[in-house]
């Protein structure tokens, strides 16, 4: 009876948690709340209130159950618990305003939206987009900045001490660079990070707004949208044409910067910002990146000229490399209509461009993928293994990578980076495979599965409200289990399936 | 102070270098694969 009340409690402890992360998320709907008392939007007043009450009785319940037994220390499978059930719980719950607001078509598809948003993704299920309410647009961009810096992270950001347990749920959101003592002081360096970068950037879309000829209100807000989903390399963008909608080669030049730094590492913002620049030319990351987007853009760029679409400089720049490196980065803006993927880019560039979305962009970023740290670690075991082999036997050599500052190359980072690695591919096939079972040829299925598989959101015309349940459930899933990197999401799989069959 | 807020102004100076470089390879793709 003693070890079963233990288990309880320690249930009991995750909820509470989990209850503090969706509180913390309910806060933030009072930012499109807000947004909409001040557009005069009388419905979606009624509709962020209700939702924001029904989010914190949910909050709340979960709180006071678990409250007694806060102070449990959570070990690493339940701070993945912790992590994987308040992304699931939280999708439910910010989903409601989609719900309520009339711009969906189901409950499904705005939990769709929701996920998403929340795992920086980018594909949509949203009706008449380009007529949305300043407030709920003003959410679903937050979403996407609020999942692209963790939601577990900002949550964190309000504890007050360090405790182990908070280490175990920020490594839960797939985050496990420790850029301070202790996983609070991380979080908050995290957001200080991504809010100073808010105030450059939002600046610099504004002003480039304005030249691309909108309206100053327009601009102001468009910039900070774009901004925030650039920045978290979501992919959203407040019109249908996303970022075609603006032609203009300015605006697309300043989302491409600020997406692309917003994939880099936090760790090597943090050592950049403290003044160590040589990290940028030297982390295995960005040097992984560099070599990838270069082989990538240029097999793209062959594949694009051979079929004659781009055929002049400024059109394979704005048109070829701008989709290429945005899906490299898991961004997914698109300066293109998604049926030119399948109908123009033929089979080269479109291989090209699939491989991109599946490295991704930097572990403890907001990008997904594979990440360049794997993708480097990997190509440097494989360089060690062929060394092994051709240099005399007696001679040892250890294999270094430098990310922050030199590191040896060690059997289990080979293993893990393997093992994640495994699992991507493992989803993109299960993806592919679900696209193939809606009716969709095999480019358009394995196209849409990497974009989900890697948080990227760039489409090639396959989501849409008329999916059938079980598709948009197989991508909400994929995102699900991409974004936290499987094992949050597994682990808290197995654990149920432990309860249920221990019962 | 002061030397942390220029540290800061070097470090996203760097960064926006950084990332317009390769933004600029990608330029240079572009051209050379059209040339």
């Amino acid at each position: 009876m003693a070890v079963k009340n233990k288990s309880y409690g320690r249930v009991l402890a995750v909820l509470y948690y989990i209850g503090i992360v969706l509180a913390v998320l309910a806060a933030a709907e009072c930012i499109p709340l807000a947004t909409s008392v001040l557009a005069g939007e009388t419905k979606f007043i009624w509709v962020f209130t209700a939702s924001l009450s029904l989010q914190l009785l949910a909050a709340a319940v979960l709180v006071l159950l678990g409250a007694r037994f806060r102070a449990l220390r959570l070990d690493s499978g339940e701070g993945m618990a912790v992590a994987s059930g308040a992304w699931l719980l939280g999708m439910l719950l910010c989903a409601l305003p989609y719900a309520f607001s009339g711009n969906y078509l189901s409950y499904l598809d705005a939990c769709f939206d929701v996920m998403s948003g929340l795992t920086t993704t980018g594909i949509g299920m949203v009706q008449d987009l380009d007529h949305l309410s300043v407030g709920l647009n003003m959410w679903r961009f937050l979403l996407t900045y609020i999942g692209g810096q963790g939601m577990v992270v900002l949550a964190l950001v309000f504890l007050t001490k360090n405790t182990d347990s908070a280490y175990k749920m920020y490594v839960g959101e797939a985050k496990d660079e420790r850029l301070m003592p202790g996983a609070v002081n991380t979080a908050r360096a995290i957001w200080r990070i991504s809010l100073l970068y808010l105030a450059v950037g939002w600046a610099v879309m504004a002003a480039a707004g304005v030249y691309a000829g909108l309206p100053l209100g327009t601009a102001v807000l468009h910039g900070v949208w774009i901004f925030m989903s650039g920045w978290s390399t979501g992919g959203f963008a407040p019109m249908s044409q996303n970022i075609l909608y603006y032609h203009s080669f300015v605006y697309e030049l300043a989302t491409l910067v600020f997406f692309t730094i917003g994939s880099f590492n936090f760790a090597l913002h943090y050592a950049v910002l403290r003044g160590d620049r040589r990290e940028l030319r030297r982390n295995i990351e960005t040097v992984s990146f560099t070599i990838t987007l270069s082989c990538l853009s240029l097999l793209a760029a062959f594949g694009l000229m051979k079929n004659g679409v781009y055929p002049n400089l400024a059109a394979l720049f704005r048109k070829g490399f701008y989709q290429m490196i945005s899906g490299h980065t898991t961004t997914g803006f698109m300066s293109v209509y998604a049926r030119q993927f399948y109908h123009e880019w033929g089979d080269v560039a479109l291989f090209a461009i699939t491989i991109a979305m599946l490295f991704g962009g930097s572990a403890c970023s907001t990008a997904g993928g594979f990440k360049g740290l794997r993708i480097g670690i990997i190509f440097k075991a494989i360089g060690a293994e062929i060394r092994k082999y051709t240099l005399p036997e007696n001679r040892v050599v250890q294999t270094r990578i430098h990310h922050v500052r030199d590191l040896p190359l060690t059997q289990e980072m080979v293993h893990s980076a393997f093992v994640i690695v495994t699992l991507y591919l493992i989803t993109f096939a299960v993806g592919t495979a679900a696209g193939l079972g809606a009716g969709y040829s095999l480019a358009e299925s394995a196209f849409e599965s990497a974009s989900a598989t890697g948080n990227v959101g760039l489409t090639i015309g396959v989501t849409s409200p008329a999916n059938p349940a079980f598709l948009k459930i197989t991508y909400i899933l994929i995102m699900w289990l991409a974004r936290l990197e499987f094992l949050s999401v597994l682990t808290l799989g197995a654990k149920l399936v432990r309860k249920v069959v221990k019962r | 102070m002061t030397r942390k807020i220029l540290n800061t102004a070097a470090g996203l100076t760097a960064e926006l270098v950084f990332a317009g470089a390769l933004i600029a390879a990608g330029y240079l793709i572009s051209f050379l694969t059209v040339g």
